[in-house]
């Protein structure tokens, strides 16, 4: 079963939804529950990149904070959402990372598209919540 | 999804489907939950199969008998050997799991199975015999993620 999992969420109510699922899984299987947030504006400069992670974190803790979720297994990121997912799954030793897919295309080859990115890329397991 | 009561384990006898069978097992047992397994045999497999058995002309109308016969061949091969295969990494549950052939296109039907029959949650191997071979995602089990209407499992 998974001892670690890594949770991808935008700060919006689609997050929380994922949140939700995610939630009760890692319940069902007994894990520990983190979460990633990736904000993609890489070519802003570092102060508006500041700028923005400041603004998106205090919504990204209002989404974790009814689940119990320590702000220390939570972690904010700027770069590629699907490159950030990948990386802090690593880096946390997670064993599955979860994240929902509210295209109505879904997980498609299309360039871009971060379930298809985190589905190649990553090392471990990935689950993908319909939303 | 509040719970997971049906784990639906397409397998197509690859190590990754295998593998992914491992892992739907030991979800089973800790959930109590049932499990599926799903060989789809792909139509076009059936068919090109049915064609060289007997040399149907390319543009010719399909020889019905031959390709009842390459099913039920293909059906039994699956039944003798693939999904005891994967029942058996499945590891010992409490109940047995139903072990379902059909044919089709596999992720189409996949995802069929999984909507008309409750199924919580698809677990299948992120690679099964097609494509290129850890590059990328396989195609099945990317259309199925695509396409499902419940959780997908990729499992690497």
């Amino acid at each position: 079963m998974y001892k670690t999992i890594l949770c991808a969420i935008e700060a919006s109510p689609e997050g929380k939804k994922v949140l939700t699922q995610a939630s009760k899984l890692a319940e069902l299987y007994g894990s520990e529950l983190m979460v990633v947030s990736a904000i993609p504006y890489t070519l802003l400069p570092s102060n508006l990149q500041k700028k923005l992670k400041d603004e998106i974190s205090p919504l990204i803790e209002k989404i974790i904070a009814p689940f119990g979720i320590p702000r220390k297994n939570c972690y904010i990121k700027i770069g590629k959402p699907y490159a950030v997912i990948c990386k802090e799954a690593g880096r946390r030793k997670a064993d599955l990372i979860i994240l929902g897919t509210h295209s109505k295309k879904g997980l498609q080859s299309a360039v871009g598209s971060t379930a298809t990115g985190v589905a190649n890329n990553a090392r471990c397991d990935v689950t993908l919540f319909r939303l | 999804m509040t719970d997971i009561s049906h784990i639906l384990v397409p397998t197509d006898g690859s190590d990754g489907a295998l593998h992914a069978a491992e892992l739907a097992g030991n979800f089973a047992r800790s959930l109590g939950a049932k499990v599926t397994l799903l060989y789809v045999q792909d139509d076009a497999h059936i068919l090109s199969n049915a064609w060289a058995a007997s040399n149907l002309p390319v543009d010719g109308e399909e020889d019905s008998s031959s390709v009842e016969r390459v099913r039920s061949s293909l059906e039994k091969h699956a039944h003798e050997n693939e999904l005891p295969a994967t029942a058996e990494a499945l590891g010992k549950l409490a109940k047995e799991p139903d072990s379902i052939v059909t044919w089709g296109h596999s992720s189409e039907e996949i995802c069929r199975y999984a909507t008309n029959h409750n199924v919580d949650l698809i677990v299948i191997g992120s690679h099964g015999r097609s494509g290129l071979k850890r590059a990328f995602l396989g195609s099945v089990s990317q259309a199925v993620a695509n396409q499902a209407s419940c959780p997908v499992t990729l499992v690497k």
